[in-house]
C-alpha cells in the first residue's frame, strides 16, 4: 500500500488517538466478552441439567422395577388332588388345578374371611401367575407331591406399589384401588415375615401382560434381536456394495447423482415414512405376515441405509489412493484391489458406521407401529415370522397402560434399552479408537 | 417342499459346482495355473455364480408371484354367490381361507365351502412347490453343467465374474433410488384415495379434526371431520417451541464449547451433549408425559395458569431438548466453515480479548466468532452478535468514519482483508490490539481492493 | 540428419523412422505448435515401441505426439521440467492412465507386436508385464510377506506354497531387501523405513516377473543413502529389465539410465545416449535445462 494514511490525521496522530480509543473501549469489551461466556457456560449447564433429569427420572422411577414384592405361601401339595392316579404322569400333573391350592392356603392363612367379595379380594393379593409358578415347580421335580414347600409367589402389582411405597393410603378408600381390609392383610403379612422386595426375574424372563407383576421384556427384547439380526443381515452387504459402487466404480453422470441425491433425502426422511412404505410395499403388495420380525427388519433396513452408505462410504474414502495406485500398478484388476486391499482398510470404519445404524434402527419406534409391532403379544418369538413386538415399541405400549406398576416398569424398560444402545455405542467408540489409521 | 430349504440345497449345489469348476480349469490346464488366463478360483466363481443366480432368481420370482396366483384360482373356484360380495367381504374370506391353511384361529365357524377352498388352496400350493423345486433345480444342474462344458484356458473367466460383482453393486447402489419411488408411490396411491373421499381443500383448509368413517349410516357422530389446520398449527407451534428451546441452547453451547472451553471440558461435554441425540425419540415422549408435563401443569398452577397435560409447550420443550446437539453441531460446522485465513486475520486484529485462552487452544479462539458473522447469517441467528455489541444496533462499519468504537466492527469484518504479515506477531495477547490499532489506521475502505489480491497468498 | 546420427542407427531402424517422419509429418500438418524429436528415437532391439502418443485431460493436451522406444535391458530415463509430462507419459505405457477420469490417450504403443492402447487388450495382464514403483513408497499396511507375495497371487504365478515362497524370496534377494527384512517377514511393511519401503515396493513389482519396469520418481522422497542404494539395484535390475525411469534428478539420470529422453511442455525435444544427452545435447532447449538455466 502506498498512499500511507488519510491527508487530515498526519502520519502518528492519529494512530496514537485510535490506540487510546481502543484501550479505553477494553473494559467494556472485556466484560461483553465475559458475558458471553457466561451464556456459553449456561448454555451447557442447562444442556446437561436436561441430561441429568432425563437420566435421573428415568432411573429412580425405573429401578424398583428390578426388585417385586413377594408373598410366601405353605402349601401343601396333596397328591389325592394333584396326582389322582398316583403315576405323576406330566400331562394329569399339567392339569391339576394349582390356582385352588394356593386359594385353600390363602384361606387358611385368613379364616376369619368370609363372603364371596372379601374372598376375591385376599385371592387378589397374590399374583394370577402364582397357580403357574407353582405348576412349574412340580413339573420340573414331581417329587414334590405330597409335600409342604414354602413358596414364594409374586404379589399382585397393587401390593408391590404398596410395599414399595406409591400407594397413599391417607386417600379415602373409594378412591384406592387397595380397600382397608386388603391393607390389614398386607400389614398381617409384613408383620408375619411374610412379604419379601424379591430379584424380578419375572421381568427379564417373560412376554408381556396385562398383569403388571408378570408382564416382561423378554418378548420385546427377542423381538428387537431378531428384528436387528434381519436388519443387520441385510443392511450391512446392501450399505457396503452400494458403498463400493458409488465410490470406487461408479462413473461421474447423471445416474450416480440420481441415486447419490437419493441416498442424502432418505437420510432425511422421517422415520414413520419408511413404516408407511412397509406397510404398502411389504405387508400390502408382497403379503408377508403382519408384526413379524421380518417386516420389521427390511423396514428397519431401508432406514438405517443411508446412515450405514454415507459412513462407509467415508470410510472408503480415508483409504489413499496411493494403496490403490500400488495394486494397479502390478496388475491387480480394480475388483481385486477393491476385496483384497480397500475393503479391509475401510472394514471398521464401515462397522462402526453400523452398529451406529443398529442402535439407530434399535430405538426407533414410529416405524414398527406402522407395520403391525405393536399388537400385544404375551409369546415369546420363536423365529422371523412369528408376531412379535420391540424394545420400544413395548416402553410406548406399557407408557399407555394407566396402572402405576407399569410406569416403573416402562422405566425399567428403558433402563434395559439405554443400557444397549450405550453398549453398542461404546462398541462403535472402541472400534474406531482401536482401529482408526492416520495416513 | 419349503422355499427355504431349496435355498439351502441351491447354496449347496452352487458350492458344489465351485468346486467342480476350479477341478476343470486345473484340468483344461492341464495342472499348469501359468496356462490359464484366469486364476482357477474364477473359473470355480464362474460356475458357482452360473449354478446358483439363475435359480434363485427364479426361486424368488416364483414366491413373490405363487400366492397372488393361487388366490386368484382359487376365488375362481368360489362358488358364485360368495364371488359376488363386494371386494372388502370377498378379502375377508380369502384371509380366512389362508387362516384355515396356516392353521389359524379363523374369524368365523369355517364352513364346508371354505374347507374345500382351503383344500384346493393347500394342494395348489404343494404342486407349485413341487414345481418350483423341480424346475429350479433343473435350471441349476443344467447351467453348472453347462458352464462346466464350456470352461477353456484363454477364457476370461475372472473378467466375467467381476462383471456379474459389478452388476450386483449397481443393483444394490439403486435400492435407494427404489427405496424413494416406493415411498413417493406409496404415499402418493394412499394420498389420491383419501382425497378421493375427503376434498383437498377440505383438509388443507378444515378447521375441525376428528377423523373417524362410519361404518353405519346411522352411527352416532358419523361424521368425519378431516381438516389439518389443527394438526400443522399443533407441529408448527411445537417446532416453534423446539427450536426457541433448542437453538439458543444450541448455539450458544457450540461457541463455548469450540471457542472457550478447555479441553477437557471439551472432551467431557460434547460427547454427553451428543448423548442427548442417541436416546429414542419413545423415551423423550415418556420423559415429556411423565415429568415435563406433569411439572408445566404443576408450575402453570401456582401462576393461575391452567397448563393441560397434552399441552404443545411440554411436546415442544423436550424435542427442544432432543435436538441440542444437532443445532450444536450444525452451528459448529457453520463455524469450521470459515477459513483459518480470515481466522488468523481477526485474531491479529485483536479481536480476541479474552485473556485466558488455554495454551493449546487453536490460534483461531475468540478470533473466530468475532467476525464471523457471515456464517452466523448462515444460521440464522443475529442475536449474539447484538450481544456482543452490548445490545447496540449492528453498524455499517464500511460508511462509517474510523473512529475507535466503530473501528471495533471494522476489525471485525474485516478480519480477512489483514495482510499476513500482522499473524507474525506471535504474543498471543497484548500485542495484538496494539498492531490493529496501527494497521487500522488505514481503515477499512483502503483495504478492500487490497485483500481481494492477498487472501488467496495468505492462506 | 547428420552423417554421424545415421550412422548411429542400423538400417531396420532408419527405415522405421522414414515411416515415423511420413507419420510425423502428417500430425505436424494438423498441430503447427508441436515440437519434432531429435535424436535417436529408435532402438535396435526394442521392448516397447510408442508412435505419435499424444495425452488429453479433458481438452488440455498433456502429451503432444511423443515417439519414442524402450530398448530391452536398458534404463531410459525421463526428464524435464515439472509439469512437462514425464509422469503422464509413463503412466501411458502400463495404462495406469486408465484409472484417471477424463483422461484420453491417442497412438500406439506396441509391445510384442500388439498396441497396448487397443479395445481388446485386458489392463490386468498388461500390469503384470509392465509394472510400475511410484514417487512415494506405498506399501499395503499388510505383512512384508503379504506385499510381496500378493501379485504373484492374484496372477497365479506360483503353483503351489514352496514356489510361491521361492518368488518372495528371490524378489526380496533382488530387490536387495532379503538380508535386513528376512528374520521379520510377518511385519507390518509400512513399519519399514523409507528407503526399505520403496526396495519393498521394487520387490512387490519384482514379485509379477513384469518385463518391464516404470519408476515414477523412485527416490524424491528418499534420503541419499536410500537413494543410492536404489540407484544400484535398478543398476542390477537391468541385467533382467527393461527399466523406464522418471526423475528430478539430472546426475541421477546420468547415473542410471544408458537413454535419455528430454521432455519439455508436453514434447518429447530430445532423446538420445545419455552420455551423449548430458555432453553435447543437441537441441537448445535441452542444453538449457541441462546447464541449469531453467528447471
Amino acid at each position: 500500500m502506498s498512499s500511507v494514511a488519510p491527508a487530515a490525521g498526519g502520519v502518528g496522530v492519529l494512530p496514537r488517538r485510535k490506540f487510546e480509543l481502543v484501550l479505553a473501549g477494553m473494559p467494556r469489551r472485556r466484560a461483553a466478552e465475559k458475558r458471553f461466556r457466561l451464556y456459553g457456560q449456561i448454555a451447557i449447564g442447562l444442556g446437561l441439567a436436561f441430561l441429568v433429569i432425563l437420566f435421573a427420572s428415568i432411573i429412580l422411577n425405573g429401578y424398583t422395577a428390578f426388585w417385586q414384592t413377594h408373598i410366601r405361601l405353605d402349601v401343601t401339595l396333596d397328591a389325592a388332588r394333584i396326582d389322582p392316579q398316583g403315576n405323576r404322569d406330566p400331562e394329569a400333573l399339567r392339569r391339576a388345578d394349582y390356582n385352588e391350592l394356593i386359594r385353600d392356603q390363602l384361606r387358611a392363612m385368613f379364616p376369619d374371611v368370609s363372603g364371596r367379595r372379601d374372598r376375591l379380594a385376599l385371592y387378589g393379593l397374590v399374583s394370577n401367575g402364582a397357580s403357574f409358578d407353582l405348576r412349574d415347580r412340580v413339573l420340573a421335580n414331581p417329587e414334590l407331591v405330597g409335600q409342604k414347600i414354602a413358596l414364594w409367589v409374586p404379589a399382585d402389582d397393587d401390593i408391590d406399589m404398596l410395599m414399595k411405597g406409591n400407594v397413599d393410603r391417607s386417600v379415602p378408600e373409594s378412591d384406592r384401588r387397595l380397600k382397608d381390609n386388603q391393607l390389614a392383610w398386607v400389614d398381617k403379612l409384613a408383620a408375619e415375615g411374610r412379604l419379601q422386595q424379591r430379584f424380578n426375574a419375572d421381568f427379564f424372563t417373560r412376554g408381556d401382560s396385562r398383569d403388571a407383576e408378570l408382564a416382561g421384556i423378554w418378548g420385546a427384547a427377542v423381538g428387537s434381536l431378531l428384528t436387528l439380526m434381519v436388519t443387520l443381515a441385510l443392511s450391512f452387504p446392501l450399505g457396503v456394495a452400494a458403498a463400493v459402487y458409488l465410490e470406487e466404480f461408479a462413473p461421474r453422470n447423471r445416474w450416480t447423482d440420481l441415486i447419490e441425491v437419493n441416498i442424502n433425502n432418505l437420510a432425511a426422511v422421517p422415520s414413520i415414512v419408511f413404516g408407511l412404505l412397509g406397510l404398502a410395499v411389504f405387508i400390502n403388495f408382497f403379503g408377508l405376515p403382519r408384526s413379524a420380525p421380518l417386516v420389521g427388519g427390511l423396514v428397519l433396513t431401508l432406514m438405517t441405509l443411508p446412515t450405514i452408505i454415507i459412513a462407509s462410504r467415508a470410510a472408503l474414502k480415508s483409504v489413499p489412493p496411493s494403496i490403490r495406485e500400488g495394486a494397479l500398478g502390478i496388475g491387480a484388476s480394480p475388483m481385486q484391489v477393491m476385496i483384497y486391499h480397500v475393503v479391509p482398510l475401510a472394514l471398521p470404519g464401515m462397522l462402526t458406521g453400523t452398529i451406529i445404524g443398529m442402535a439407530q434402527a434399535l430405538g426407533e419406534t414410529a416405524p414398527l407401529l406402522m407395520i403391525g409391532m405393536v399388537a400385544f403379544i404375551a409369546d415369546i418369538p420363536k423365529g422371523i415370522f412369528d408376531p412379535a413386538t420391540a424394545l420400544p415399541v413395548q416402553i410406548y405400549l406399557w407408557a399407555d397402560s394407566p396402572e402405576r406398576a407399569f410406569v416403573e416398569r416402562t422405566s425399567a424398560a428403558i433402563i434395559v434399552l439405554l443400557a444397549f444402545l450405550a453398549v453398542m455405542n461404546a462398541v462403535a467408540v472402541v472400534l474406531r479408537r482401536r482401529f482408526e489409521r492416520r495416513w | 417342499m419349503q422355499p427355504s430349504v431349496l435355498v439351502l440345497v441351491l447354496l449347496l449345489l452352487s458350492s458344489a459346482a465351485y468346486y467342480a469348476g476350479r477341478k476343470r480349469a486345473f484340468t483344461v490346464a492341464q495342472g499348469r495355473l501359468r496356462n490359464l488366463q484366469s486364476l482357477p478360483a474364477y473359473y470355480g466363481l464362474y460356475t458357482a455364480i452360473w449354478c446358483g443366480l439363475p435359480a434363485l432368481l427364479l426361486l424368488a420370482a416364483w414366491v413373490s408371484l405363487e400366492h397372488t396366483i393361487i388366490t386368484n384360482a382359487v376365488v375362481a373356484g368360489l362358488p358364485e354367490e360368495i364371488r359376488q360380495l363386494g371386494p372388502d367381504r370377498l378379502n375377508l374370506i380369502v384371509n380366512d381361507i389362508k387362516n384355515i391353511v396356516q392353521g389359524n384361529i379363523v374369524s368365523r365357524a369355517p364352513d364346508a365351502v371354505m374347507d374345500a377352498a382351503a383344500g384346493r388352496y393347500r394342494s395348489l400350493l404343494a404342486i407349485s412347490h413341487a414345481a418350483m423345486f423341480v424346475v429350479a433345480l433343473a435350471l441349476a444342474i443344467g447351467a453348472a453343467a453347462f458352464t462346466l462344458t464350456r470352461i477353456k484356458p484363454k477364457q476370461r473367466a475372472r473378467n466375467a465374474v467381476e462383471t456379474i460383482i459389478l452388476a450386483l453393486l449397481i443393483a444394490c447402489s439403486t435400492i435407494a433410488i427404489l427405496t424413494t419411488v416406493g415411498i413417493v408411490l406409496s404415499v402418493l396411491f394412499e394420498s389420491i384415495r383419501f382425497f378421493q373421499a375427503v376434498p383437498v381443500t377440505d383438509f388443507l383448509f378444515g378447521l375441525d379434526w376428528s377423523p373417524q368413517i362410519a361404518l353405519r349410516a346411522d352411527q352416532a357422530g358419523s361424521s368425519g371431520a378431516f381438516g389439518a389446520v389443527p394438526i400443522f398449527a399443533g407441529t408448527f407451534m411445537i417446532t416453534l417451541i423446539a427450536m426457541a428451546v433448542a437453538v439458543p441452547i444450541g448455539l450458544m453451547s457450540a461457541i463455548y464449547l469450540s471457542e472457550y472451553a478447555t479441553r477437557q471440558v471439551r472432551a467431557v461435554a460434547k460427547p454427553l451433549l451428543e448423548i442427548l441425540a442417541g436416546i429414542p425419540t419413545v423415551v423423550y415422549g415418556f420423559f415429556a408425559a411423565l415429568i415435563v408435563a406433569p411439572f408445566l401443569r404443576d408450575t402453570g398452577g401456582m401462576f393461575g395458569l391452567g397448563i393441560a397435560s397434552e399441552s404443545a409447550l411440554a411436546a415442544g420443550l423436550v424435542m427442544g431438548i432432543m435436538i441440542i446437539p444437532f443445532v450444536s453441531s450444525l452451528s459448529d460446522d457453520v463455524m469450521n466453515a470459515v477459513p483459518q485465513a480470515m481466522r488468523d486475520g481477526a485474531y491479529g486484529m485483536g479481536a480476541t480479548q479474552s485473556g485466558n485462552h488455554p495454551p493449546g487452544d487453536l490460534p483461531g479462539g475468540t478470533a473466530r466468532h468475532r467476525r464471523c458473522d457471515p456464517a452466523r447469517g448462515v444460521a440464522g441467528d443475529r442475536r449474539d452478535h447484538d450481544r456482543r455489541d452490548g445490545g447496540r444496533p449492528r453498524r455499517q462499519p464500511h460508511r462509517e468514519p474510523i473512529r475507535g468504537g466503530h473501528h471495533r466492527d471494522g476489525a471485525d469484518r474485516h478480519a480477512a482483508d489483514r495482510r499476513p504479515g500482522v499473524r507474525q506477531s506471535q504474543d498471543p495477547r497484548g500485542v495484538r490490539a496494539g498492531v490493529g490499532a496501527v494497521r487500522g489506521d488505514a481503515g477499512p475502505e483502503r483495504d478492500r481492493p487490497l485483500h481481494r489480491a492477498q487472501v488467496p497468498g495468505a492462506v | 540428419m547428420t552423417a554421424t546420427q545415421t550412422s548411429a542407427v542400423d538400417a531396420t531402424v532408419a527405415a522405421s523412422r522414414v515411416k515415423d517422419a511420413v507419420n510425423l509429418s502428417h500430425i505436424a500438418t494438423v498441430a503447427r505448435d508441436v515440437r519434432e524429436t531429435v535424436g535417436e528415437v529408435r532402438v535396435r532391439t526394442p521392448r516397447m515401441r510408442c508412435t505419435a502418443v499424444n495425452v488429453y485431460y479433458g481438452d488440455k493436451q498433456a502429451i503432444k505426439n511423443v515417439s519414442v522406444d524402450v530398448g530391452q535391458n536398458e534404463v531410459l530415463a525421463m526428464i524435464g521440467p515439472s509439469g512437462c509430462g514425464k509422469t503422464t507419459f509413463l503412466r501411458c505405457l502400463n495404462r495406469m492412465n486408465d484409472t484417471i477420469a477424463g483422461c484420453r490417450v491417442t497412438g500406439e504403443i506396441v509391445m510384442d507386436g500388439e498396441d497396448i492402447n487397443a479395445r481388446r487388450i485386458d489392463v490386468v495382464p498388461l500390469r503384470a508385464r509392465v509394472s510400475m514403483v511410484f514417487q512415494k513408497p506405498n506399501p499395503f499396511p499388510k505383512s512384508i510377506w503379504e506385499n510381496v507375495a500378493f501379485g504373484p497371487r492374484i496372477h497365479g504365478l506360483a503353483q503351489d506354497k514352496t514356489e510361491l515362497e521361492e518368488i518372495v524370496v528371490n524378489s526380496l534377494k533382488r530387490a536387495g531387501l532379503w538380508d535386513e527384512v528376512k528374520d521379520r517377514l510377518g511385519d507390518p511393511g509400512t513399519g519399514l523405513s523409507g528407503g526399505q519401503q520403496q526396495r519393498l515396493c521394487i520387490a512387490r513389482s519384482i514379485a509379477v516377473q513384469p518385463e518391464v519396469i516404470l519408476m515414477d520418481e523412485p527416490c524424491s522422497a528418499l534420503d541419499p543413502i536410500s537413494t543410492a542404494r536404489i540407484e544400484e539395484l535398478i543398476d542390477e535390475l537391468r541385467e533382467h529389465y527393461s527399466i523406464c525411469i522418471v526423475t528430478h534428478s539430472m546426475q541421477q539420470a546420468a547415473r542410471v539410465s544408458q537413454r535419455t529422453a528430454y521432455f519439455h511442455l508436453g514434447d518429447l525435444i530430445e532423446v538420445g545416449d545419455t552420455k551423449q544427452i548430458f555432453t553435447r545435447p543437441r537441441h537448445q532447449l535441452t542444453e538449457d535445462y541441462i546447464t541449469g538455466r531453467f528447471g
